[in-house]
């Protein structure tokens, strides 16, 4: 009966049927071909700005753009990020897209009265944002201990020496060494190696250490 | 039944093929990238070599390159090669994706040649060494004078002799000649030296200059050497 009924229908509107189809197929072709020339070697970037309706502007050696709110296409490398709005302090980063970086987060900070009365209308925004900004914290936390695995295994307590860290220039650790005899600095630099590490990949800080060549 | 919409159904056709036709050429234009090296093929032609997805298999070779040639290659893994007689080894990765490549190469000096260069810059190194650190001979017995890269980089090893027991850290110095002239790079003279602080060392010469070096013995202390066990190991 149905089937009958569909088969009916489909008689009476036979060539729209055959035209809507022949049409999607190409739209969809179309959009597809577009999408995969356009976006060739970007990758998807996460966008998260309050106001939601910003400026955002990503500078690179390639270029610069304007992106919006939601989901932008760039290409993996260095970008600064301008995020600005009248009434708003503009907001400025540098930031690395790559594979494990893949998130834009800004809430831009009111400075005049009406900008100062959209914020309060619009707490959710910002609240929706700090949830974007935990975890662009813990993007930013991985990408510092892939790029200082020493990091990973610190702090090292021996009776004698102490090897700690502390955040260094550029997302790079500063190795410190506590200990007031060269004796252990010495074994401090050997555990160092022993974990499997390059002691020319890591500044190291000798705190108690007074270098006798140094200047006065 | 369908013969009333065979212009449609043709055009539509002729779209599809044109599209997909398209693709794919976009796609086979877009699978090749441009790679330029720079380098001095005097002193040792360098062979480019494509990695093989398979990591078990070993590199097939390819071409040599001609200096400042503009080469257009598969998108990929490729590894570039030299060996001569004046050089060390050299070796470079290089992986072509969406952008061109145009990179330099900078051979470095092997180990004999640089030590023979050695011989007739040591005097003006330790000229501009001791006028920077005059205290220098009376506190550390220097060793290790090796020249590094192209030979202009320079690094000893300070061995302490003074009498602050307390930091008698055996120290590294680093030296570069810079328009014919020596400078003293590590000031003052370091415990450790890192890539992140003199990025423009070559980073095999830092970790020759690092290797540990014996620590001399204090009052309450004895001397150790490299293969000196931590008392906690």
């Amino acid at each position: 009966m149905i089937f009958e009924l569909i088969l009916d229908i489909s008689r009476q509107y036979r060539k729209l049927i055959v035209v809507t189809i022949l049409l999607l197929s190409v739209i969809g072709i179309s959009i597809f071909s577009y999408l995969a020339i356009t976006r060739s070697g970007k990758m998807a970037v996460e966008v998260h700005v309050a106001p939601s309706d910003a400026t955002i502007t990503v500078r690179s050696k390639q270029g610069m753009s304007e992106i919006s709110d939601g989901t932008a296409y760039l290409k993996p490398g260095d970008y600064t990020v301008t995020v600005e709005k009248s009434g708003y302090e503009k907001y400025t980063i540098e930031q690395t897209f790559d594979d494990s970086r893949n998130i834009i987060v800004a809430s831009l900070v009111p400075v005049s009265d009406e900008a100062k009365k959209w914020m309060q209308d619009h707490q959710d925004e910002y609240k929706e944002n700090e949830k974007y900004g935990s975890r662009q914290a813990q993007q930013r936390s991985e990408v510092f201990f892939a790029n200082n695995p020493l990091t990973t295994q610190l702090p090292y307590q021996d009776p004698y020496y102490q090897i700690g860290y502390k955040n260094g220039k550029d997302g790079n650790a500063v190795i410190t060494v506590s200990t007031e005899s060269p004796r252990y600095r010495y074994f401090a630099i050997k555990k160092i190696q022993s974990m499997g590490y390059d002691i020319a990949d890591y500044k190291i800080e000798f705190t108690n250490y007074k270098n006798p060549l140094e200047s006065k | 039944m369908l013969y009333p919409y065979r212009f449609i159904i043709i055009g539509t056709l002729i779209a599809i093929v044109a599209g997909v036709t398209g693709y794919t050429y976009y796609s086979y234009v877009n699978s090749f990238q441009l790679l330029t090296v720079t380098y001095s093929q005097k002193e040792s032609p360098l062979t480019l070599y494509a990695n093989p997805e398979d990591e078990n298999s070993s590199p097939k070779e390819i071409q040599t390159v001609t200096s400042g040639e503009e080469m257009k290659l598969k998108k990929g893994n490729y590894t570039l090669r030299a060996k001569g007689k004046m050089i060390a080894d050299y070796e470079k990765s290089i992986s072509l994706k969406d952008e061109p490549i145009s990179t330099s190469v900078a051979y470095q000096y092997s180990e004999n040649y640089l030590a023979s260069l050695l011989l007739s810059e040591q005097i003006k190194i330790s000229k501009v060494l001791l006028s920077a650190y005059p205290k220098l001979p009376n506190l550390y017995d220097q060793s290790r004078q090796k020249l590094y890269g192209r030979g202009d980089f320079y690094g000893e090893i300070l061995t302490y002799k003074g009498d602050d027991s307390d930091n008698r850290d055996t120290l590294r110095v680093l030296m570069q000649k810079k328009n014919g002239k020596w400078i003293v790079i590590t000031k003052p003279p370091q415990i450790n030296l890192s890539i992140e602080e003199y990025p423009f060392v070559p980073k095999s010469a830092l970790i020759d200059i690092n290797q540990l070096a014996t620590l001399p013995e204090a009052p309450n202390s004895p001397a150790i050497n490299p293969n000196t066990i931590s008392p906690f190991e």
